[in-house]
Protein backbone atom coordinates (compact mmCIF):
# COMPACT_ATOMS: atom_id res chain seq x y z
CA UNK A 1 0.00 0.00 0.00
CA UNK A 2 1.29 3.61 -0.83
CA UNK A 3 1.98 6.28 1.70
CA UNK A 4 -0.46 8.88 0.44
CA UNK A 5 -3.04 6.03 0.07
CA UNK A 6 -3.59 6.75 4.01
CA UNK A 7 -3.86 10.53 5.61
CA UNK A 8 -5.25 11.00 9.38
CA UNK A 9 -8.41 11.61 9.74
CA UNK A 10 -7.65 14.86 11.26
CA UNK A 11 -4.48 17.20 12.17
CA UNK A 12 -2.98 16.15 15.03
CA UNK A 13 -3.56 18.13 18.21
CA UNK A 14 -0.21 18.38 20.00
CA UNK A 15 -2.20 19.43 23.55
CA UNK A 16 -4.48 16.01 23.12
CA UNK A 17 -2.68 13.74 21.17
CA UNK A 18 0.89 14.17 22.50
CA UNK A 19 1.22 15.14 25.99
CA UNK A 20 -2.11 13.48 27.15
CA UNK A 21 -0.84 10.17 24.81
CA UNK A 22 -4.57 9.57 23.41
CA UNK A 23 -4.83 6.85 21.13
CA UNK A 24 -5.51 7.86 17.11
CA UNK A 25 -7.78 5.57 14.89
CA UNK A 26 -6.41 6.17 11.84
CA UNK A 27 -3.26 4.35 11.07
CA UNK A 28 -0.67 6.83 9.55
CA UNK A 29 2.78 5.88 8.04
CA UNK A 30 4.59 3.12 5.55
CA UNK A 31 3.29 0.04 5.43
CA UNK A 32 -0.38 -1.68 5.83
CA UNK A 33 -2.52 -1.86 9.10
CA UNK A 34 -1.41 -5.21 9.56
CA UNK A 35 2.02 -5.07 9.50
CA UNK A 36 2.49 -1.70 11.61
CA UNK A 37 0.73 -2.20 15.24
CA UNK A 38 -1.15 0.66 16.70
CA UNK A 39 0.91 2.65 18.96
CA UNK A 40 -0.97 4.04 22.06
CA UNK A 41 -0.24 7.76 20.80
CA UNK A 42 0.71 9.84 17.95
CA UNK A 43 4.28 9.47 19.76
CA UNK A 44 5.49 5.94 19.12
CA UNK A 45 7.17 4.51 22.46
CA UNK A 46 10.20 3.50 20.46
CA UNK A 47 11.36 5.28 18.04
CA UNK A 48 10.15 8.69 18.79
CA UNK A 49 8.24 9.54 15.21
CA UNK A 50 6.12 12.88 15.43
CA UNK A 51 3.62 12.89 12.75
CA UNK A 52 2.24 16.42 12.52
CA UNK A 53 2.02 19.22 10.05
CA UNK A 54 4.17 22.25 9.58
CA UNK A 55 1.89 24.51 10.90
CA UNK A 56 0.99 22.92 13.27
CA UNK A 57 4.36 22.34 14.40
CA UNK A 58 5.19 26.10 14.09
CA UNK A 59 2.04 27.34 16.15
CA UNK A 60 3.31 24.57 19.07
CA UNK A 61 6.50 26.05 18.96
CA UNK A 62 5.50 29.85 18.64
CA UNK A 63 2.60 29.23 21.52
CA UNK A 64 5.46 27.75 24.16
CA UNK A 65 7.81 31.20 24.26
CA UNK A 66 6.46 34.37 23.32
CA UNK A 67 8.64 36.98 24.40
CA UNK A 68 6.85 39.96 25.69
CA UNK A 69 8.66 43.59 25.08
CA UNK A 70 9.25 45.31 28.42
CA UNK A 71 6.58 48.13 27.78
CA UNK A 72 5.48 49.44 31.82
CA UNK A 73 3.59 52.48 31.33
CA UNK A 74 2.07 52.94 34.64
CA UNK A 75 0.95 50.45 37.50
CA UNK A 76 0.45 47.92 35.55
CA UNK A 77 3.73 47.54 35.03
CA UNK A 78 4.58 46.81 38.93
CA UNK A 79 2.28 44.12 38.81
CA UNK A 80 3.57 42.79 35.53
CA UNK A 81 7.34 42.82 37.37
CA UNK A 82 5.48 40.79 40.06
CA UNK A 83 4.21 38.29 37.46
CA UNK A 84 7.98 37.46 36.56
CA UNK A 85 9.40 37.40 39.94
CA UNK A 86 9.79 34.45 41.52
CA UNK A 87 6.23 34.50 43.36
CA UNK A 88 4.42 34.30 40.31
CA UNK A 89 7.04 33.14 37.89
CA UNK A 90 6.00 33.34 34.40
CA UNK A 91 9.52 31.93 33.84
CA UNK A 92 7.09 28.65 34.31
CA UNK A 93 5.61 29.11 30.75
CA UNK A 94 8.35 29.78 29.25
CA UNK A 95 7.22 34.30 29.35
CA UNK A 96 9.41 35.93 31.45
CA UNK A 97 12.51 37.16 28.78
CA UNK A 98 11.44 40.41 28.83
CA UNK A 99 12.88 41.79 25.74
CA UNK A 100 14.40 45.76 25.23
CA UNK A 101 14.20 45.90 21.66
CA UNK A 102 10.58 45.91 20.09
CA UNK A 103 12.78 43.31 16.96
CA UNK A 104 13.61 40.49 19.61
CA UNK A 105 10.09 40.37 21.23
CA UNK A 106 6.99 38.40 20.12
CA UNK A 107 4.25 40.19 22.36
CA UNK A 108 3.59 43.80 23.56
CA UNK A 109 1.88 43.68 26.98
CA UNK A 110 0.87 46.96 26.87
CA UNK A 111 0.98 47.41 30.53
CA UNK A 112 -0.36 51.12 31.93
CA UNK A 113 -2.22 54.31 30.96
CA UNK A 114 -1.48 54.97 27.30
CA UNK A 115 -1.14 58.98 27.23
CA UNK A 116 -1.51 60.98 23.84
CA UNK A 117 1.59 61.82 23.93
CA UNK A 118 3.27 58.29 24.21
CA UNK A 119 0.33 56.63 22.00
CA UNK A 120 2.63 57.55 18.41
CA UNK A 121 5.75 55.99 20.40
CA UNK A 122 3.62 52.96 21.16
CA UNK A 123 2.72 52.29 17.54
CA UNK A 124 5.98 52.84 16.51
CA UNK A 125 7.31 50.21 18.86
CA UNK A 126 4.67 48.32 17.22
CA UNK A 127 5.78 48.50 14.10
CA UNK A 128 8.95 47.63 14.47
CA UNK A 129 8.05 44.45 16.21
CA UNK A 130 8.91 41.17 13.45
CA UNK A 131 5.88 39.09 12.58
CA UNK A 132 4.40 37.01 14.13
CA UNK A 133 3.39 39.46 17.01
CA UNK A 134 0.30 39.82 19.42
CA UNK A 135 -0.63 42.31 21.84
CA UNK A 136 -2.30 41.84 25.64
CA UNK A 137 -3.93 45.07 26.76
CA UNK A 138 -3.39 44.89 30.43
CA UNK A 139 -5.94 46.66 32.73
CA UNK A 140 -8.58 48.74 32.44
CA UNK A 141 -6.81 52.08 31.15
CA UNK A 142 -4.95 50.16 28.19
CA UNK A 143 -8.43 48.34 27.71
CA UNK A 144 -10.83 50.59 27.28
CA UNK A 145 -9.44 54.05 29.04
CA UNK A 146 -10.44 52.64 32.57
CA UNK A 147 -10.64 55.19 35.31
CA UNK A 148 -9.50 57.50 33.13
CA UNK A 149 -12.30 57.73 31.06
CA UNK A 150 -12.93 61.49 30.74
CA UNK A 151 -9.50 62.53 30.78
CA UNK A 152 -8.05 64.97 28.47
CA UNK A 153 -4.58 63.08 27.86
CA UNK A 154 -5.38 59.75 27.39
CA UNK A 155 -6.21 57.48 25.16
CA UNK A 156 -9.42 55.24 25.20
CA UNK A 157 -8.28 52.02 24.71
CA UNK A 158 -5.23 51.06 23.15
CA UNK A 159 -7.30 49.32 20.37
CA UNK A 160 -7.56 52.16 18.95
CA UNK A 161 -4.31 52.52 17.77
CA UNK A 162 -3.03 48.66 17.50
CA UNK A 163 -4.95 45.69 17.03
CA UNK A 164 -5.11 43.78 20.64
CA UNK A 165 -5.69 39.80 21.11
CA UNK A 166 -6.13 39.76 24.32
CA UNK A 167 -7.89 42.11 27.29
CA UNK A 168 -6.92 41.36 30.69
CA UNK A 169 -9.68 43.64 32.73
CA UNK A 170 -8.51 44.98 36.43
CA UNK A 171 -6.78 47.92 37.95
CA UNK A 172 -4.55 46.94 38.01
CA UNK A 173 -5.04 43.13 37.27
CA UNK A 174 -3.19 40.65 39.79
CA UNK A 175 0.06 38.92 38.32
CA UNK A 176 -2.69 35.57 38.55
CA UNK A 177 -5.07 37.75 35.71
CA UNK A 178 -1.95 38.77 33.84
CA UNK A 179 -0.62 34.80 33.52
CA UNK A 180 -4.39 34.10 33.11
CA UNK A 181 -4.42 36.22 29.72
CA UNK A 182 -0.71 35.21 28.70
CA UNK A 183 -2.12 31.50 28.66
CA UNK A 184 -5.45 32.43 26.58
CA UNK A 185 -2.45 34.22 24.23
CA UNK A 186 -1.09 30.89 23.69
CA UNK A 187 -4.36 29.18 23.30
CA UNK A 188 -4.84 31.70 20.35
CA UNK A 189 -1.74 30.74 18.86
CA UNK A 190 -1.76 27.07 19.42
CA UNK A 191 -5.18 27.74 17.39
CA UNK A 192 -2.81 29.52 14.43
CA UNK A 193 -4.03 32.72 15.32
CA UNK B 1 8.06 57.13 32.69
CA UNK B 2 11.01 59.19 32.06
CA UNK B 3 13.05 59.68 28.86
CA UNK B 4 16.25 60.79 28.95
CA UNK B 5 18.10 62.10 25.89
CA UNK B 6 21.73 61.32 26.79
CA UNK B 7 25.30 62.65 25.19
CA UNK B 8 28.35 60.29 25.37
CA UNK B 9 31.83 60.22 25.26
CA UNK B 10 32.46 57.09 25.56
CA UNK B 11 30.50 55.78 28.45
CA UNK B 12 30.81 59.15 30.14
CA UNK B 13 27.19 60.75 29.77
CA UNK B 14 28.21 64.30 29.26
CA UNK B 15 24.76 65.56 28.80
CA UNK B 16 21.61 64.59 29.67
CA UNK B 17 17.87 65.93 28.18
CA UNK B 18 14.79 64.79 30.48
CA UNK B 19 11.79 64.63 28.67
CA UNK B 20 8.47 64.51 30.83
CA UNK B 21 4.84 64.15 30.08
CA UNK B 22 4.68 60.74 28.71
CA UNK B 23 2.28 59.49 32.44
CA UNK B 24 0.72 62.69 32.05
CA UNK B 25 -3.21 61.72 32.74
CA UNK B 26 -4.52 65.06 33.64
CA UNK B 27 -5.03 64.02 37.38
CA UNK B 28 -5.36 67.24 38.26
CA UNK B 29 -8.41 68.04 36.32
CA UNK B 30 -10.06 64.99 37.05
CA UNK B 31 -9.76 65.84 41.12
CA UNK B 32 -11.83 69.20 40.04
CA UNK B 33 -14.29 66.93 38.87
CA UNK B 34 -14.41 64.23 41.00
CA UNK B 35 -16.55 63.81 44.15
CA UNK B 36 -13.90 63.91 47.42
CA UNK B 37 -14.39 60.91 48.42
CA UNK B 38 -13.87 59.89 44.38
CA UNK B 39 -10.36 61.67 44.65
CA UNK B 40 -9.11 58.85 47.42
CA UNK B 41 -8.39 56.09 44.15
CA UNK B 42 -7.05 58.92 42.03
CA UNK B 43 -4.58 59.95 44.47
CA UNK B 44 -3.44 56.16 44.55
CA UNK B 45 -2.45 56.39 41.11
CA UNK B 46 0.39 59.43 41.81
CA UNK B 47 3.05 57.45 43.25
CA UNK B 48 1.60 53.61 42.58
CA UNK B 49 4.52 52.50 44.36
CA UNK B 50 3.90 53.95 47.57
CA UNK B 51 -0.15 54.31 47.27
CA UNK B 52 -0.93 54.26 50.80
CA UNK B 53 1.38 57.63 51.58
CA UNK B 54 -0.44 59.37 48.38
CA UNK B 55 -3.81 58.39 50.19
CA UNK B 56 -2.43 59.92 53.37
CA UNK B 57 -1.73 63.38 51.74
CA UNK B 58 -5.23 63.50 50.10
CA UNK B 59 -6.74 62.42 53.46
CA UNK B 60 -5.04 64.76 55.06
CA UNK B 61 -5.81 67.85 53.00
CA UNK B 62 -9.71 66.46 53.11
CA UNK B 63 -9.10 66.39 57.22
CA UNK B 64 -7.91 70.30 56.81
CA UNK B 65 -10.45 70.99 54.63
CA UNK B 66 -13.81 69.79 57.23
CA UNK B 67 -11.60 69.96 60.29
CA UNK B 68 -12.55 66.66 60.63
CA UNK B 69 -10.68 64.98 64.13
CA UNK B 70 -9.47 61.44 63.83
CA UNK B 71 -9.16 58.60 66.33
CA UNK B 72 -6.20 57.72 67.91
CA UNK B 73 -6.30 54.04 66.42
CA UNK B 74 -7.34 55.04 63.39
CA UNK B 75 -3.77 57.42 63.37
CA UNK B 76 -1.98 54.53 64.39
CA UNK B 77 -3.22 52.53 61.56
CA UNK B 78 -2.22 54.67 59.30
CA UNK B 79 1.52 55.06 59.85
CA UNK B 80 1.21 51.07 59.94
CA UNK B 81 -0.12 51.16 56.26
CA UNK B 82 2.24 54.01 55.08
CA UNK B 83 5.20 52.49 56.62
CA UNK B 84 4.98 49.00 55.34
CA UNK B 85 3.83 50.81 51.58
CA UNK B 86 7.39 52.69 51.93
CA UNK B 87 8.92 49.13 52.71
CA UNK B 88 6.97 47.86 49.45
CA UNK B 89 8.32 51.39 47.59
CA UNK B 90 11.92 51.25 48.41
CA UNK B 91 12.38 47.25 47.71
CA UNK B 92 10.85 47.89 44.14
CA UNK B 93 13.75 50.45 44.27
CA UNK B 94 16.18 48.18 45.85
CA UNK B 95 15.71 45.23 43.14
CA UNK B 96 15.41 47.28 39.78
CA UNK B 97 18.40 49.50 41.04
CA UNK B 98 20.10 46.17 41.64
CA UNK B 99 19.36 45.11 38.03
CA UNK B 100 20.27 48.56 36.83
CA UNK B 101 23.69 48.02 37.85
CA UNK B 102 24.16 43.99 36.55
CA UNK B 103 22.95 42.11 39.83
CA UNK B 104 19.88 39.87 39.18
CA UNK B 105 19.41 38.23 42.57
CA UNK B 106 18.35 41.39 45.11
CA UNK B 107 15.22 41.72 42.69
CA UNK B 108 13.72 38.51 43.55
CA UNK B 109 14.55 39.07 47.08
CA UNK B 110 13.08 42.15 46.90
CA UNK B 111 9.65 41.22 45.34
CA UNK B 112 9.45 38.05 47.46
CA UNK B 113 9.74 40.12 50.28
CA UNK B 114 7.14 42.68 48.71
CA UNK B 115 4.61 40.06 47.61
CA UNK B 116 4.20 39.22 51.55
CA UNK B 117 3.37 43.33 52.61
CA UNK B 118 1.15 43.24 49.29
CA UNK B 119 -0.82 40.47 50.90
CA UNK B 120 -1.39 41.53 54.07
CA UNK B 121 -2.26 45.19 52.68
CA UNK B 122 -4.88 43.19 50.71
CA UNK B 123 -5.97 41.37 53.58
CA UNK B 124 -6.56 44.27 54.69
CA UNK B 125 -8.57 46.25 52.34
CA UNK B 126 -9.21 43.94 49.25
CA UNK B 127 -6.65 45.16 46.58
CA UNK B 128 -2.66 44.63 46.37
CA UNK B 129 -2.07 47.83 44.74
CA UNK B 130 -4.47 51.14 44.21
CA UNK B 131 -5.89 50.09 47.74
CA UNK B 132 -8.70 52.98 48.39
CA UNK B 133 -8.26 52.46 52.15
CA UNK B 134 -8.28 55.74 53.34
CA UNK B 135 -11.64 57.80 54.21
CA UNK B 136 -11.79 61.44 55.78
CA UNK B 137 -11.54 60.54 59.24
CA UNK B 138 -10.20 57.33 59.52
CA UNK B 139 -9.86 54.29 57.56
CA UNK B 140 -11.89 51.77 55.56
CA UNK B 141 -11.91 48.62 57.95
CA UNK B 142 -10.16 47.96 60.97
CA UNK B 143 -7.34 45.38 61.44
CA UNK B 144 -8.25 41.78 61.05
CA UNK B 145 -7.74 39.27 63.63
CA UNK B 146 -4.69 37.97 63.57
CA UNK B 147 -3.28 40.70 61.30
CA UNK B 148 -1.13 42.55 63.91
CA UNK B 149 0.48 39.18 64.61
CA UNK B 150 1.24 38.03 61.53
CA UNK B 151 2.72 41.73 60.83
CA UNK B 152 5.25 41.36 63.57
CA UNK B 153 6.22 37.86 62.43
CA UNK B 154 6.54 39.42 59.12
CA UNK B 155 8.51 41.97 60.46
CA UNK B 156 11.36 39.93 62.39
CA UNK B 157 11.75 37.62 59.16
CA UNK B 158 12.14 41.77 57.04
CA UNK B 159 14.59 42.42 59.31
CA UNK B 160 16.79 39.64 59.16
CA UNK B 161 16.17 38.92 55.23
CA UNK B 162 17.16 43.16 55.17
CA UNK B 163 20.61 41.81 57.13
CA UNK B 164 21.54 38.14 55.45
CA UNK B 165 20.14 39.25 51.98
CA UNK B 166 20.41 42.55 50.46
CA UNK B 167 23.11 43.39 53.13
CA UNK B 168 25.59 40.29 52.32
CA UNK B 169 25.19 40.55 48.46
CA UNK B 170 25.76 44.44 48.03
CA UNK B 171 26.72 46.26 50.61
CA UNK B 172 30.72 44.85 50.34
CA UNK B 173 30.51 43.70 46.75
CA UNK B 174 32.89 45.26 44.66
CA UNK B 175 31.66 45.31 41.56
CA UNK B 176 28.60 47.33 43.47
CA UNK B 177 30.72 49.15 44.84
CA UNK B 178 32.66 49.75 41.78
CA UNK B 179 29.70 50.90 39.86
CA UNK B 180 27.88 52.88 43.01
CA UNK B 181 30.59 54.59 45.05
CA UNK B 182 31.65 58.12 44.11
CA UNK B 183 29.09 57.75 41.51
CA UNK B 184 26.42 60.66 40.26
CA UNK B 185 27.60 62.88 43.56
CA UNK B 186 25.39 65.74 44.52
CA UNK B 187 26.40 68.04 47.21
CA UNK B 188 24.43 69.48 49.61
CA UNK B 189 23.71 72.85 48.12
CA UNK B 190 23.06 71.77 44.66
CA UNK B 191 20.70 69.02 45.97
CA UNK B 192 18.60 72.37 47.75
CA UNK B 193 18.98 74.08 44.45
CA UNK B 194 17.26 71.44 42.53
CA UNK B 195 14.48 71.38 44.89
CA UNK B 196 15.57 67.28 45.78
CA UNK B 197 13.27 65.75 48.57
CA UNK B 198 13.02 62.24 50.56
CA UNK B 199 16.16 60.09 50.54
CA UNK B 200 17.90 61.85 47.57
CA UNK B 201 18.29 64.85 49.88
CA UNK B 202 19.42 62.87 52.93
CA UNK B 203 21.62 61.20 51.39
CA UNK B 204 23.50 64.36 50.26
CA UNK B 205 23.99 65.15 54.06
CA UNK B 206 20.93 67.41 54.35
CA UNK B 207 19.30 66.30 57.65
CA UNK B 208 15.65 67.47 56.91
CA UNK B 209 12.40 64.67 56.93
CA UNK B 210 8.98 65.88 56.53
CA UNK B 211 7.56 63.10 59.77
CA UNK B 212 9.95 64.92 61.84
CA UNK B 213 9.84 68.54 60.40
CA UNK B 214 7.10 69.23 59.42
CA UNK B 215 5.42 66.84 61.67
CA UNK B 216 1.84 64.95 60.82
CA UNK B 217 -0.82 62.10 62.58
CA UNK B 218 1.17 60.60 65.28
CA UNK B 219 4.97 60.68 63.46
CA UNK B 220 5.71 63.02 66.27
CA UNK B 221 4.83 61.05 69.38
CA UNK B 222 6.95 58.24 67.86
CA UNK B 223 10.36 57.83 69.73
CA UNK B 224 12.16 55.58 67.16
CA UNK B 225 11.68 57.88 64.50
CA UNK B 226 15.55 58.91 63.56
CA UNK B 227 16.11 60.55 59.85
CA UNK B 228 18.59 58.29 58.05
CA UNK B 229 21.14 60.88 56.68
CA UNK B 230 24.20 60.69 54.56
CA UNK B 231 26.84 62.45 53.78
CA UNK B 232 28.58 61.41 51.07
CA UNK B 233 25.52 62.46 48.04
CA UNK B 234 26.78 59.58 46.18
CA UNK B 235 24.68 56.41 44.43
CA UNK B 236 25.94 53.97 47.52
CA UNK B 237 24.99 56.46 49.86
CA UNK B 238 21.32 56.96 48.33
CA UNK B 239 21.57 52.82 48.72
CA UNK B 240 22.45 53.34 51.96
CA UNK B 241 19.67 55.65 52.90
CA UNK B 242 16.84 53.93 51.47
CA UNK B 243 18.33 50.56 53.15
CA UNK B 244 18.23 52.33 56.28
CA UNK B 245 14.58 53.81 56.16
CA UNK B 246 13.35 50.15 55.49
CA UNK B 247 15.22 49.28 59.04
CA UNK B 248 13.55 52.62 60.51
CA UNK B 249 10.47 51.46 58.97
CA UNK B 250 10.77 48.35 60.90
CA UNK B 251 11.41 49.83 64.15
CA UNK B 252 8.71 52.68 63.44
CA UNK B 253 6.14 49.52 62.94
CA UNK B 254 6.88 47.42 65.76
CA UNK B 255 6.95 50.86 67.78
CA UNK B 256 2.91 51.46 66.42
CA UNK B 257 2.29 47.89 67.25
CA UNK B 258 3.17 47.94 70.74
CA UNK B 259 1.46 51.33 71.66
CA UNK B 260 -1.61 50.67 69.30
CA UNK B 261 -2.55 47.67 70.12
CA UNK B 262 -4.29 48.75 73.12
CA UNK B 263 -6.22 51.65 71.77
CA UNK B 264 -9.67 51.06 71.21
CA UNK B 265 -10.90 54.38 70.16
CA UNK B 266 -13.80 54.09 68.22
CA UNK B 267 -15.37 57.07 68.53
CA UNK B 268 -16.23 58.34 64.92
CA UNK B 269 -16.35 62.28 63.32
CA UNK B 270 -19.78 63.61 63.06
CA UNK B 271 -21.03 63.82 59.61
CA UNK B 272 -20.89 66.95 58.15
CA UNK B 273 -21.13 69.46 54.80
CA UNK B 274 -17.27 69.69 53.58
CA UNK B 275 -16.99 73.70 52.50
CA UNK B 276 -15.11 74.22 49.05
CA UNK B 277 -11.69 75.44 49.59
CA UNK B 278 -8.43 74.88 48.69
CA UNK B 279 -5.83 73.06 51.31
CA UNK B 280 -2.67 71.82 51.79
CA UNK B 281 -1.19 68.27 53.18
CA UNK B 282 2.51 67.49 52.98
CA UNK B 283 3.68 63.81 53.47
CA UNK B 284 6.90 62.88 53.19
CA UNK B 285 6.91 60.27 50.41
CA UNK B 286 9.55 57.47 49.46
CA UNK B 287 11.19 58.76 46.43
CA UNK B 288 8.78 61.69 44.77
CA UNK B 289 8.46 65.08 45.54
CA UNK B 290 5.65 66.00 48.06
CA UNK B 291 2.38 65.76 46.89
CA UNK B 292 0.56 68.72 47.46
CA UNK B 293 -3.21 67.69 46.95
Amino acid sequence: MAIDEKVPARPIDFEEDVIQRRPITTQVGLGTPDEVAPTAGALANDDNIVFTTVSNLVAWARSRSPWPLGYGLACCAIEMMAASMSHHDTARFGMEVFRSSPRQADVMIVAGTVTHKMAPRLRRLYEQMPEPKWVIAMGNCASSGGEFWDSYATLQGVDTIVPVDVYVPGCPPRPEALIEGLLRLREKISRGG
Amino acid sequence: MLRLVLRLAGEKIVECTPVMGYLHRGLEKIFEWRTYHQGIRYADQADYVSNMLNEHAYAGAMEAIADIDIPRRAEFIRVIVDEMSRCASHLVWLGTYGLDVGATTPVLWCFRDREEILDMLEELCGSRMNFNYYRPGGVLYDLPLGWVSKLSRFLDRFENDIQQDYVTILDQNEIFLERTVGVGTIPADVAKAYGLTGPMLRASGVDWDLRRDRPYSIYPELRSLKPVVYAEGDAYARYRVRLGEMRLAIQILRECIGRGRDLHDQRRPKPQSVPREDARAVVREPADPPLVA
